[in-house]
């Protein structure tokens, strides 16, 4: 990928770009300590992209993932808990949640997630049903099991929730931002 | 890609909505439509296809088949009349070496054709798409690509020698493209060539060699399939991109090739009626295989988590042209041939989600869980750490994970101050406490006391480090970091970096060897139901004053403050701040109190000076006095 920040490495490392692989790691460790799904868990992390800042990009920021493994997992199950989460962390009951086609590796389907808040919709991240692959990857019986997986910047969900104009105050320390909260 | 609202309505009969309302059917239904730009009375859609989408959707028929398919239309039958072949024309020998990397190569001779301009509705189609108008004949090779999804290309078949053969790149070999640019060939890169070498880099861009001009009387058609992993190396190797080389890289199927060689010929006789048709060579050894998945009527409903019927599945499916036949309680779904990115019942999913609209899917809470959640136990260490500073009075700050030094370089860095990763929390975090120290006064506040917990990266890898700062640099941060050991139980083993002021220490280190735990709770989201806004600050230098003065008796510093605030509302002054008092014994015993304010000027417009600010505390003075304030 273009926007890939590669370390010169023999062994070809990166910064990783988007905290999806959590998901993999995550179900690895747990079947090697013999557990199984369900499996339920929220993992925020740094994340790094190789694109130009501006106000409303920044080449360093914070996403958050989640994942719901278990029998019987829908994507109605998936709009239901990312509408809780706006809804909670907006403190706003009149939130809606839409779902757009999208395309990502490790899903299917996928889903682009937008908020429908105050007449207007936000594009927030993205999201779908566990792909297959993923499952056998770990070892885990993609019959058998179903899940869902969400992604979306922390950043952006802050700068919505308290007015902050620039992406880029999060990360030079000015203590005239952090400390308005 | 750039779709023409008035290509698209071609394949109507009925009437499209207008472009607006179709962008916004697409973009919920299919895939986002970037943008609507109006151009000499049509509307050009930029279609953000995605890449799984990429093999049967990067056309005008592609897209219209999605229109056709969330709209509920009928897609007009065609009426190309495919035309016959004549007799005694010229025959060509064609050879195909690797057939797994050229999957399917039809070629077909066309003698009697006169290259020309374009006729005017050929011109106006590909201009609408931002494509330029080369001559009748490569335009109608490049309409049917834009329409209907089958790159192909015309060789003059008289600058053709002898056969042709699709194979391997020959080291030395170098081909010239039709713009100019010499490619040195290698036998990684696939051609299409003649007894002498390559005409073409294959699947991607064709050469000048066999190019054709305004002479050219006999047409060579090469309507091709191949590899898609080979044509986008080859295509990163060589830097060029086409339109041809983007359809292909995305695993176009073999069987439209077909349709693409019928559609080029029945448009060329159309536009040169004189024109006669060659055989058709088709070398097609591996013939696509028919795929049919069986989805459970159950499974979709699960996955989607949506009642909806057997009868709902199969129409939605069908709008696609995915026929499905029941068998027991699962649908047996036969995808046309260019739907090669739907290969498991996943995929199914998607396609009925997406039909009957995803805006139906429910809200459903996920079941209760019996235990409580646990944090992660390093996350939990690292708040407890946070909870106790920010209780001491310390604000938690991020900077960035790159600098200008390091252990770990970045290949391609945006800037030579983060060309690595940072190797310490130090290097950053020094600066930005000196920078917030010269804005105390703005603070409201004499000392600066911040902390950072971040990754970084050395030698021996990447660990969470903790740094505790303090300004003025004669403080000592020691007490705290006792208090941070105190709390964990045992010694940080970090190091004060410069002066006693900063001390920097290894997390990883405390975490291997402390008893973490993982707590049970949950904890109610701050700020209890209130959201902060953020307030906008000035980007201009401010100015500080002083104001020291002793008041009559019954004045307290709240009502001085009020004054202060009266007298220079509006004067840009952003704090005034109470720094001392005291209270001293006269000679005749009776007590005197002493205030002193310190305000601070700044202005969101523009620097101030040194007069405005002495100019305001003149004024401040005149109304202290006038309140039997004394002024020392």
């Amino acid at each position: 990928m273009q926007d890939t920040f590669w370390i010169k490495s023999k062994e070809r490392l990166v910064l990783r770009t988007q905290t999806s692989p959590v998901q993999v790691r995550y179900m690895e460790e747990k079947l090697k300590k013999g557990i199984k799904p369900p499996y339920r868990i929220i993992v925020p992390g740094k994340v790094f992209r190789n694109e130009a800042t501006d106000a409303t990009h920044e080449a360093e920021f914070y996403q958050v993932e989640g994942l719901y493994v278990d029998k019987n997992v829908s994507m109605a199950q998936l709009k239901g808990t990312v509408l809780l989460f706006f809804r909670k962390f907006f403190h706003d009951d009149k939130i809606n949640v839409r779902f757009r086609p999208s395309f990502f590796p490790f899903t299917e389907p996928s889903v682009e997630v937008d908020m429908e808040w105050k007449g207007k919709r936000l594009e927030i991240g993205g999201a779908g049903l566990v792909h297959p692959h993923v499952f056998e990857a770990v070892g885990l019986l993609a019959k058998k099991y179903r899940g869902f997986a969400f992604g979306c910047g922390i950043d952006r969900l802050l700068m919505l929730r308290h007015g902050i104009p620039d992406i880029r105050m999060f990360y030079n320390g000015d203590l005239r931002v952090v400390s308005q909260f | 890609m750039l779709i023409s609202y008035k290509w698209l309505q071609s394949y109507f009969d009925e009437k499209l909505p207008v472009p607006e309302a179709l962008a916004e059917r697409l973009t919920l239904g299919f895939a986002e439509v970037d943008g609507i730009e109006q151009k000499d009375g049509d509307a050009i859609l930029d279609i953000k296809i995605l890449p799984d989408r990429a093999c049967y959707a990067l056309s005008h028929r592609g897209v219209a088949g999605e229109v056709a398919a969330l709209l509920g239309l009928e897609i007009k039958e065609s009426d190309t009349r495919v035309p016959r072949a004549s007799r005694k024309i010229r025959t060509v020998s064609v050879r195909v070496e690797d057939s797994n990397l050229c999957r399917r190569h039809i070629a077909r001779v066309i003698e009697n054709v006169s290259v020309g301009p374009s006729s005017d509705w050929l011109k106006e189609r590909l201009e609408s798409v931002g494509q330029r108008s080369i001559n009748n004949i490569v335009d109608a090779t490049n309409f049917v690509t834009l329409d209907m999804g089958q790159p192909l290309h015309a060789f003059d078949a008289d600058k053709v020698k002898g056969k042709v053969v699709v194979r391997p790149g020959r080291t030395g070999e170098v081909l010239v493209t039709l713009d100019g640019k010499s490619i040195s060939i290698d036998p990684s890169i696939m051609v299409i060539a003649d007894e002498d070498g390559p005409l073409d880099i294959a699947g991607i861009k064709g050469g000048k060699k066999a190019e054709l001009d305004q002479y050219t009387k006999t047409i060579l058609l090469s309507v091709a399939n191949f590899d898609p992993i080979s044509i986008r190396r080859t295509s990163a190797k060589i830097g060029i991109k086409t339109d041809a080389s983007k359809r292909f890289e995305n695993n176009l199927t073999t069987e439209r090739a077909k349709d693409g060689m019928d559609e080029i010929i029945a448009l060329i006789v159309k536009l040169c009626p004189d024109a006669k048709i060659g055989k058709e060579i088709d070398i097609y050894p591996k013939k696509q295989k028919k795929r049919r998945i069986a989805v459970p009527i159950k499974f979709v409903q699960g996955a989607l988590g949506m009642n909806i019927s057997e009868k709902e599945m199969r129409s939605a499916l069908s709008r696609l042209a995915l026929t499905a036949k029941k068998r027991g309680t699962a649908l047996m779904v036969a995808p046309p041939p260019e739907r090669l990115d739907i290969v498991r019942p996943e995929d199914i999913v998607e396609e009925i989600g997406r039909i009957v609209g995803l805006e139906r899917i429910p809200e459903t809470m996920l079941p209760p869980i019996s235990a409580l959640p646990t944090v992660n136990k390093r996350l939990n260490l690292e708040n407890k750490i946070r909870d106790m500073l920010v209780s001491d009075g310390f604000s938690e700050v991020m900077t960035s994970s790159f600098a200008s030094s390091g252990y770990i370089a970045i290949e391609k860095p945006l800037a030579s101050d983060k060309a690595y990763c940072r190797k310490d929390l130090w290097t950053n975090f020094h600066p930005v406490l000196l920078k917030n120290y010269s804005n105390a006064p703005l603070l409201g506040s004499k000392e600066i006391k911040q902390f950072e917990i971040g990754k970084v990266f050395t030698v021996k890898g990447e660990h969470t480090a903790l740094i505790i700062g303090l300004m003025p640099v004669k403080k000592s941060v020691s007490e705290v970091v006792q208090k941070i050991e105190k709390m964990l139980g045992m010694p940080l083993c970090g190091k004060f970096c410069g002066g006693n002021n900063m001390y920097e220490c290894n997390l990883d280190v405390v975490m291997k060897i402390h008893p973490l735990e993982s707590p049970s709770f949950i904890k109610e989201g701050a700020g209890g139901g209130f959201i902060k806004t953020f307030k906008p600050f000035s980007s201009y230098p401010f100015i500080v004053r002083d104001v020291a003065l002793f008041v009559p008796e019954k004045m307290d510093a709240e009502r001085v403050q009020k004054i202060i605030e009266g007298e220079t509302r509006g004067k840009d002054v952003v704090s005034i701040r109470l720094f001392d008092s005291f209270e001293k014994k006269l000679t005749d015993g009776s007590q005197k109190t002493s205030l002193a304010f310190r305000l601070v000027f700044q202005s969101m417009k523009k620097t101030l000076t040194d007069a405005e600010a002495n100019a305001a505390m003149e004024a401040v003075y005149r109304v202290l006095r006038s309140r039997r304030c004394e002024i020392r």
